[in-house]
């Protein structure tokens, strides 16, 4: 449901990063979403896709990386997969667990089309 | 030296890039870092003015304004009676905030209008409206006093998804859900929960109508958040009350589960609207 705002964020972030100012369009958005995050990414590239029209990412590749959600469980002394932030150990009910994995919710990196005064390169 | 005009410039000289190049830069811009910049200096403000807020979550219809109105009666009546103020989240409509001001406790209203929950920069301007006093001005030693064993109770929009994610700078996050929700809820909406310092299981009243397990909903809830406490009450019959109560008056000593812990961040709705309901005279002078 929040997926809309986190959308209008990115535009608005994007819109006056010094790196993307006054750009006319991107190429490629890469978005880091965790499993941990809260956010579902499908529902963020379909509100990215709906509100991208007349923006500088109507013409872009959305490429939203997911990440899993991990920690470290000191009981079992392994990696686990986890479902959410506070869970406990999935194997054997540890509580809490550490260097927990995949709360990224990030704007990566961009790309830009060739420069249009440079089309040709040198 | 130059390779275009022989000018000199070994800026100018630099390779360029090969035909049909894209450039591409790393941002690693956290999406919601400006709600928590936001989030930050409400935080802050709110403990240098000694203000303990309090960002009360819940589904639709789960009780949060008859619990709140309950809550501030109580507190009114409490000797020495803390400072309270309310700020009102719904997507429309000032009937809480009115609600609120029945009860003599000075409130704001914001509607979010399509917004599904309320933001740091929301709570900002809030703020302003409800702390005229104490507004932009560095703090007399008056104000502290005044303002000292404040409580705040922001009421959030009725959703049990959305709110999780946005910190708006409060000391607690109290989420609230009631028996006849059923006793799985915490299991289908992990994250709130997960991100609660209290868990509030309401309308206990209701409980010889229904086929609710208590048990197992506190199981629900031990299963998402193993931490926070979880206290089972009732406004309508002051049932399970005074441990609220009392949560809320030792509120300022207390080391939360979280909280403060989880922040993630802010987004500005352009469609925000902010309206506030004048307290009356009457509620204005009240200590």
């Amino acid at each position: 449901m929040h997926e809309v705002s986190l959308a209008l964020e990115v535009l608005d972030l994007l819109t006056h990063h010094p790196e993307t100012a006054g750009a006319p369009r991107l190429l490629n958005l890469k978005i880091r979403v965790g499993a941990l995050s809260g956010v579902d990414p499908d529902a963020l590239q379909f509100a990215l896709e709906s509100l991208a029209e007349g923006t500088l990412l109507e013409d872009a590749q959305l490429e939203l990386i997911r990440i899993p959600g991990s920690a470290h469980c000191p009981a079992c002394c392994a990696q686990k997969t986890i479902e959410f932030q506070l869970s406990p150990c999935p194997d054997c009910g540890h509580f809490p667990l550490t260097e927990i994995e995949g709360t990224d919710l990030v704007i990566q990196d961009i790309e830009f089309p060739p420069h249009p005064l440079n089309p040709g390169g040198a | 030296m130059c390779i275009d005009c022989g000018c000199g410039s070994a800026l100018l000289a630099a390779p360029k890039r090969p035909a049909g190049a894209t450039r591409r830069r790393t941002l690693e811009q956290q999406l919601l870092g400006r709600n928590a910049a936001t989030a930050h200096e409400n935080r802050s403000w709110l403990k240098e003015k000694g203000i303990h807020a309090i960002n009360l979550l819940a589904g639709p219809g789960a009780g949060k304004t008859t619990l709140l109105e309950q809550t501030l009666i109580r507190l009114m009546a409490h000797r020495p009676a803390p400072q309270l103020r309310v700020i009102e989240g719904d997507q429309q409509t000032s009937l809480d905030a009115e609600r609120i001001l029945q009860t003599g406790v000075p409130a704001v209203q914001i509607n979010t209008e399509k917004g599904c929950h309320l933001n740091a920069g929301m709570i900002q301007t809030a703020l302003r409206a409800l702390y005229p006093d104490t507004g932009q001005r560095p703090l007399t030693e008056e104000h502290r006093k005044k303002d000292s064993g404040s409580l705040l109770f922001i009421e959030n929009i009725g959703n049990l998804v959305c709110p999780a994610l946005w910190d708006l700078g409060e000391n607690a996050k109290v989420v609230l859900f009631s028996v006849t929700e059923g006793e799985e809820k915490p299991l289908k909406y992990p994250d709130m929960f997960a991100a609660a310092d209290l868990i509030l299981v309401s309308k206990i009243d209701l409980l010889p109508h229904l086929r609710f397990d208590l048990d197992r909903a506190l199981e629900s809830c031990r299963r998402i958040n193993p931490e926070a406490p979880i206290l089972s009450l009732s406004a309508i019959t002051g049932e399970g009350l005074t441990a609220w109560l009392d949560w809320l008056l030792t509120l300022p000593s207390q080391a939360l589960p979280r909280g403060a812990r989880l922040a993630p961040g802010k987004t500005r709705l352009a469609s925000a609207r902010f309206t506030q309901v004048p307290p009356r005279e009457a509620d204005l002078a009240r200590p």
